[in-house]
């Protein structure tokens, strides 16, 4: 990473050395710590620290980017003419001249001293903990811990200028027996909220109630959804639903379906940047402010995710969701990252306690898009999926495959628990989500663990 | 690159490791795609980095920095080891390494034509020749056509005594069509496939000639019939089989998997040790190689990232598991040498397990042959959906379009073709796999694996096979 004065000295060199119409730059640095554990040990441990300066130029509507991490000034100058080259070489890509504007950003608590003074013994002796809890149950414990430090400087030719420093910490726990699995994670800015003995604890029970499981049919199921499962659905809901891009090619299943009712009245769906409860950011990495962008209002679409480009394609204001530059390879489509579902008034216990025969759900594994219109995906539970029966757990079950609308499920989604986690994505960003009891899940198939 | 990476390895030999390597990269990419007539990306990036790896105390550590100057290395050597001593506080087993040849030498990808050397406006004119070809059938398709090249500079040197210098380029591309309308999405693609090869790779591809068809059948897929449940006989193209050797061979053989290394993300294995030399993993006809020797395949190189010369290995052998992909400390649990298949994704990565080109080899006949024994069945093609449970045993795929077959001809378009199986259940049923002229080798520059996520390049090569009783068009439409 470069920190905030070395950020600004390159940004300020790259546009005073730009000689095109418009220049933007970003950068993204970090130093990133992980500790992987399996079988009660360490088996991997690393660090990296870099930085990447992603350059823009545009020409008329004729755009170049170009990036590198080589931050000195002649390397700097030879990707900006690089991308200069570029823009003027291509051809038009339409509304590519559209600029974010000059904004004042909200100041957000995003960096915790401890986190980033965290050492590669901090994190060994946290998962020492968690193995003596796994090896309290006769088990081994495996996972994950990492901690980093990162930041994001945007600025443009317009004015725009900002730049974040965050901390990001995340905690895995896969409890293992003979024949069986448990897992928990956290992830927080924070290390003081993340508790591996409790994280291994949960795991360590989970695993042991899921001790030889038993084979069940497939078939539809009520279905109690943990927050790690139901973020992972929500996170494939949103890509497939709410980006701009999808929206005006009709890709999307909200085409043509904003202001109507797409999921049951009791779910509302916001995404939300500037919410210190999730990982938040001030600004997207066009640099346009984060703000509240309600998707679903007591089950009504009512809200698509634009960045300045696809904004101006369709005459809207951004509301803040460009992906970083590095994304621009695979997409175009803006896309929520910070997502937060409204909870509800119950406990995992009652939940529970109202099913007289159904599954639950800890996570679910290799989750994949079947159908992106019918928002239809499939995927596999894993790491403590157990039958209720008569409102009580009664056993751990081998894993099923799930393939399933997430619209309907959505509609039939009975109970809304009052607790609510923080669960990371894949891919960037994390959902605040509390667990859901939904009917008639449809379950495919099933495998042998 | 040379002289830092020396520096790096004797750093931390004067420091007592047991064991150090030091890998200086180079990477540059660049992205093209034309989208609906307008360029929709084109953008290139490059990365400079050093990453070095210390076994110490009998554990791992690694540290990496983007700034390779001389002045940085005992700074991330120190870091290394310090990472290394912290691990060794939870490793009560010392790693032990397999023993490794000592190699100075250089690796170089073939190629006719350096795909930095062409210039822009033919990249995008083919691009944007294919696009038209695509619109020329349906202008309100929504059209893809992308390009993609990637060029590693890699100095690997090793406590062991190597000093291995590598230059790999990879050029791939392809196109696709969306097609929607009536409730109805469809997509149709070509292409994207990847080779260790020069901008000749492309203009092999013949993308635009691909263009109408590719169109006309995301078109025609919207009012196709939807591939109805059932168990039948399924015809699978060499594009689909390449994802179903990916991931229900090619994943479940490494090794490191099987060790439950990967268990907490990606998960481990039904392939264990016990089954090695007996398993029944297909029928007799499925023989399945790894090979990172074949000349252009994009699993190819010359060494791996612990200086271990790429190999050919059996995986399966006439329906037996023959075989596990390799590294230095996992090939010792076999008593073996490591079979050289440890790659990082970048300067600032560990180097894992991971895939080469694992095939299936080819049989006898043709596609038109296989189908021809088929009295009910389903041929199908390209994958469109993927996903594999946590041991890689419950596997659903699917495919982008589908024919049923007819007595032995193809009949109606299908679409939504799912299909789902157990993995060794699945390859027991397979009885015809056509012969070497209707084998293709595909590169997939995308294998994810590992915290954080590393994306491995790799190849798999295969005719057309079949299979028998396989259950079809699983879900609610």
């Amino acid at each position: 990473m470069v920190g905030e004065e070395k950020a600004s000295e390159i940004i300020d060199f790259v546009l005073k050395n730009s000689q095109a119409e418009q220049s933007e730059v970003v950068i993204m640095g970090g130093r990133s710590e992980l500790t992987r554990f399996a079988q009660s040990a360490v088996h991997q441990n690393m660090a990296e620290d870099n930085a990447v300066v992603y350059i823009k130029v545009v020409i008329g509507d004729r755009v170049g980017r170009v990036s590198t991490n080589k931050l000195d000034p002649d390397s700097l100058k030879a990707t900006l003419q690089q991308a200069t080259e570029q823009a003027r070489r291509s051809a038009v890509t339409p509304h590519a001249s559209a600029q974010a504007a000059p904004s004042s950003y909200s100041k957000l608590d995003t960096y915790d001293d401890v986190t980033a003074a965290y050492t590669p013994m901090d994190r060994v002796e946290v998962i020492s903990k968690m193995a003596a809890v796994a090896a309290g149950y006769g088990f081994s414990a495996s996972g994950a811990f990492t901690t980093a430090v990162e930041e994001i400087a945007v600025a443009n030719s317009n004015g725009v200028y900002g730049y974040t420093k965050g901390t990001v910490t995340s905690l895995s726990a896969l409890v293992a027996s003979d024949s069986s699995y448990g897992y928990a994670d956290a992830v927080s800015k924070s290390v003081g909220d993340i508790y591996g003995e409790a994280l291994a604890r949960t795991a360590a029970e989970k695993c042991l109630n899921c001790a030889h499981p038993a084979e069940v049919e497939p078939g539809e199921y009520d279905v109690i959804l943990e927050p790690k499962a139901v973020a992972t659905m929500l996170s494939f809901f949103a890509s497939l639903g709410f980006g701009a891009r999808s929206y005006q090619e009709g890709r999307s299943f909200v085409s043509g379906r904003l202001g109507q009712q797409i999921a049951g009245r009791n779910i509302s769906l916001w995404d939300n940047g500037l919410d210190e409860r999730g990982l938040a950011v001030p600004f997207d990495f066009e640099g346009v402010p984060k703000q509240r962008l309600d998707l679903i209002v007591d089950g009504v679409a009512t809200g698509i995710a634009y960045d300045v480009e696809s904004a101006a394609l369709q005459g809207k204001q951004s509301t803040g969701h460009a992906l970083p530059p590095d994304a621009r390879e695979y997409t175009s489509d803006p896309l929520p990252l910070n997502l937060f579902l409204q909870p509800g008034d119950s406990s995992l216990e009652q939940m529970i306690g109202s099913i007289e025969k159904g599954l639950l759900v800890t996570r679910f594994h290799y989750t994949n898009i079947v159908h992106p219109l019918k928002a239809i995906i499939t995927g596999m539970t894993r790491d403590g999926t157990f039958l209720i029966e008569n409102g009580r757990i009664a056993s751990g079950v081998k894993n099923l495959r799930f393939t399933q609308s997430i619209l309907t499920a959505l509609e039939n989604v009975d109970m809304i628990g009052r607790d609510v986690s923080l669960k990371a994505d894949d891919y960037y960003g994390a959902s605040l989500v509390p667990a859901l009891k939904i009917r008639n899940f449809n379950f495919t198939g099933v495998t042998e663990h | 690159m040379k002289d830092i990476a020396k520096l790096a390895v004797q750093a931390a030999v004067d420091r007592g490791v047991d064991y150090a390597d030091a890998r200086v990269v180079e990477q540059k990419d660049e992205s093209l795609r034309v989208r609906n007539g307008s360029v929709d990306n084109l953008s290139s990036g490059q990365t400079l980095g050093f990453g070095v790896r210390v076994l110490a105390s009998g554990a791992w550590g690694f540290a990496s920095s983007s700034r390779v100057a001389t002045d940085e290395v005992p700074k991330v050597v120190e870091r290394a080891i310090g990472i290394a001593r912290a691990s060794a506080r939870l490793h009560p087993n010392p790693v032990v390494l397999a023993p490794v040849q000592a190699f100075i030498d250089s690796y170089a990808t073939p190629m006719e034509r350096d795909p930095w050397s062409v210039p822009l406006d033919e990249k995008l004119g083919l691009l944007f020749e294919a696009d038209k070809a695509m619109k020329a059938v349906g202008k309100d398709v929504i059209t893809e056509s992308s390009l993609h090249f990637f060029a590693e500079s890699k100095v690997f040197c090793s406590s062991a005594g190597s000093m291995i210098e590598q230059k790999i380029c990879e050029s791939g591309g392809g196109i696709s069509a969306t097609a929607v309308g009536g409730g109805e999405s469809q997509q149709r693609s070509y292409g994207d496939n990847y080779a260790k090869a020069g901008y000749e790779w492309i203009e092999r591809l013949n993308l635009a000639e691909q263009g109408g068809r590719v169109a006309g059948e995301a078109l025609a897929l919207l009012d196709a019939k939807q591939c109805e449940p059932g168990t039948t006989t399924l015809v699978i193209d060499s594009a689909q089989m390449a994802l179903q050797i990916h991931e229900s061979c090619g994943h479940p053989v490494e090794l490191d998997r099987v060790l439950g290394m990967e268990a907490s993300f990606a998960g481990t294995s039904f392939l264990t040790l016990d089954k090695l030399g007996k398993f029944r993993y297909g029928s007799d006809i499925v023989n399945i190689t790894a090979d990172a020797t074949i000349p252009g395949a994009l699993g190819s190189f010359g060494y791996d990232d612990e200086g271990v010369p790429a190999q050919r290995i059996e995986v399966i052998k006439q329906g037996i598991l023959a075989g596990y992909l390799t590294s230095r400390e996992t090939a010792p649990v076999l008593s073996q040498a490591s079979n050289g298949t440890m790659r990082a994704d970048g300067w600032n990565r560990i180097p894992l397990i991971r895939m080469t080109n694992i095939s299936l080899e080819p049989g006898e006949g043709t596609l038109a042959d296989l189908i021809s024994g088929v009295d009910r069945g389903l041929f199908i093609s390209r994958n469109k959906s993927w996903s594999i449970d946590d041991r890689r045993l419950n596997f659903q795929f699917a495919a982008e379009i589908g024919w049923e077959i007819k007595n032995g001809r193809l009949g109606a378009m299908v679409k939504n073709p799912v299909y789902t199986g157990i993995t060794p259940e699945f390859w027991g049923k397979c009885d015809g796999i056509a012969g070497p002229e209707e084998w293709v080798l595909w590169g997939i520059p995308n294998c994810g694996k590992g915290e954080p996520m590393q994306v491995a390049h790799v190849g798999h090569g295969s005719s057309p096979a079949r299979f028998h009783d396989v259950k079809v068009g699983v879900g609610s439409w």
